[in-house]
């Protein structure tokens, strides 16, 4: 029995899977602020390349990977796929469980899979600079290192409160050649205001974007080289790059004849989980019986309790925004549950699969997390991102499942990064400072019936 | 950690940024206003909703966070609108 299953390089993939193709609800178009409209590819034209625009839009089912993308893709993919020989052995339960390992890209996650496809659309449209956003580095390294292999600059703006506690990452992304700022920055008009309220910001998520994006759509009028903008997970083409994850994974799944029943990635944004599953889910929309599964932390169930619905970005219901989970603003929340009621930020495609009860979504609490993390690291070896931890501790509950169903199953996890930079997390763990706590299914029911009066999307 | 958390020098891991924060930049991570995240994230280590009431009003606790973040295309709509802005308002005042 083979522990890796290795891919020639020969086998890579040549097209990204679209599964906008296949789904057997149309994705709800987001809606435009300002004139309630669609929002169009014109609309995003100041921040992304239009080739890339027409992958977001785009409904062909297979789209060729670029040449030149291969050629960078080939550093380090194929990646191998992993049996988890040494997990099986001290679970002890019915079940083979197979990981797909992205923690060996040179910036240690699946980040890369879209950061070197982003790169090259960019710079085939003529852009000589991308800036973007990160808070610890994930996406900020990535794409540092794809600019230095398409020779673009990176400018990254990185939140302050992590510039200054994580010089790693920020230091990998000028091994790479970028500029890492820490945000709120006096570089910008929305950096130089916040730094005047207060000159010892910590700075936020949110101030770092409007940053990334006043340096692209102000860049030619201020002098700069052409500029553009660049995300790392959410967006419809982002997740369309991270397919080669399954893609590949299938392949290798067939060199030793098996075929997953459960699937797993742990899902932020949702791109390394689309990317493990989307390919997948088209087996699945065909009949096949799988289950998908896409694993949160329970403190910020965007997914998890919601119903799906159009919903409205302020109180007095004047901002219609893009179809997803919610929980519904006039939800008038107990104050004790409310902020992670309302946490929102996954892709629309994964919502609309779990709509369409293609994708269950499953919530694991911290703990249970970094439990299946040390788990991990004291059978397989791999010391895993805590993000990625989410999905680990639900392998270990499906081989349970599996036991106590007396079912023999395939797993099939995607082990989305390692956690090297991230010790502090583990530390915490092992200190004893991580605590859990559990939304009321009353308090949630509550919420959810102040939803009944709007407007469902079009299913 | 968070035995007494008012003291903002305990730390716990922003899910969203990936790294370690006191509670005084979730209270303030919203341009001066509390993360939407804040309570839930907090609420096992102490008693946050009563010390973002006191900040906030606990009158106007409830509908603080009844508020919806923006989907990531809308907020992007919004920002190249505040740029251009920005740059036609540097224009006029050259
Ligand atoms: C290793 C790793 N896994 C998963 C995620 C979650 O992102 P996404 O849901 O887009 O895959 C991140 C985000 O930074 C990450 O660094």
């Amino acid at each position: 029995m083979p522990v890796k299953i290795q891919l020639h390089e020969n086998d890579m993939p040549r097209e990204w899977y679209n599964i906008v193709a296949d789904m057997p609800n149309p994705l709800q178009p987001p809606l435009h602020p300002g004139t309630f409209q669609p929002i169009g590819p014109e609309d995003l034209a100041p921040v992304f390349p239009m080739n890339l625009i027409e992958q977001e839009v785009s409904s062909e089912r297979w789209i060729k990977i670029p040449e030149e993308v291969l050629e960078k893709l080939l550093i380090w993919r194929p990646t191998p796929l992993y049996r988890a020989v040494r997990l099986e052995k001290y679970l002890n339960c019915p079940v083979k469980i197979y990981y797909k390992n992205e923690g060996v890209s040179p910036a240690g996650s699946h980040k890369p899979n879209t950061a070197i496809p982003q790169v090259y659309y960019n710079k085939q449209f003529g852009v000589k600079r991308i800036a973007t956003e990160t808070g610890a580095g994930q996406w900020g390294s990535a794409l540092s290192f794809a600019c230095s292999q398409f020779g673009l600059e990176a400018k990254v703006y990185m939140v302050r409160v992590s510039y200054e506690q994580k010089p790693y990452r920020r230091l990998m992304m000028n091994t790479w050649g970028a500029t890492c700022i820490p945000s709120p920055s006096a570089e910008t008009q929305a950096g130089r205001s916040i730094l005047a309220q207060d000159p010892n910001s910590p700075g936020s998520l949110g101030i770092a974007i409007s940053e990334a994006v006043e340096d692209a759509v102000t860049s030619e009028a201020c002098g700069r080289p052409m500029t553009r903008y660049s995300l790392g997970s959410v967006l419809n083409h982002v997740l369309l790059h991270q397919t080669v994850i399954g893609l590949e994974a299938k392949k290798q799944l067939e060199e030793v004849n098996d075929y997953p029943d459960v699937i797993i990635g742990c899902a932020g944004g949702g791109s390394n989980f689309a990317g493990i599953s989307f390919p997948f889910v088209r087996d699945k929309i065909a009949g096949k019986q799988i289950d998908i599964l896409a694993v949160e932390p329970l403190s910020c169930p965007t997914m998890t309790k919601g119903p799906f619905a159009y919903d409205f970005g302020d109180t007095v219901k004047m901002t219609p925004l893009m179809a997803m989970h919610t929980l519904g603003h006039a939800y008038v929340p107990a104050p004790i549950h409310a902020g992670g009621l309302r946490y929102h930020g996954m892709a629309p495609l994964v919502s609309q699969l779990i709509m369409d009860g293609l994708v269950e979504p499953r919530a694991i609490p911290q703990l249970e997390t970094f439990s299946a993390g040390v788990t991990w690291a004291r059978t397989e070896g791999f010391i895993s991102a805590p993000e990625t931890n989410h999905a680990l501790a639900a392998v270990i509950q499906e081989a349970r499942r599996a036991k106590e169903e007396g079912k023999e199953k395939t797993i099939l996890v995607n082990w989305s990064g390692h956690g090297l930079v991230d010790l502090a997390a583990y530390d915490a763990y092992f200190q004893g400072k991580l605590v859990d706590y559990e939304m009321l299914q009353d308090d949630i029911d509550c919420s959810l019936k102040c939803l009944e009066e709007y407007p469902k999307p079009k299913l | 950690m968070p035995e007494e958390n008012s003291n903002n020098t305990s730390e716990i891991r922003c899910p969203r940024l990936g790294s370690p924060v006191t509670f005084s930049y979730c209270e303030t991570e919203s341009s001066g206003q509390p993360c939407l995240k804040c309570i839930s994230c907090w609420t096992p280590y102490f008693d946050v909703a009563a010390a973002l009431a006191e900040k906030l009003g606990s009158e106007n606790l409830d509908s603080y966070f009844s508020r919806q973040p923006k989907p990531k295309v809308v907020t992007l709509i919004e920002l190249i609108e505040k740029a251009r802005k920005t740059v036609a308002d540097s224009k006029n005042n050259a």
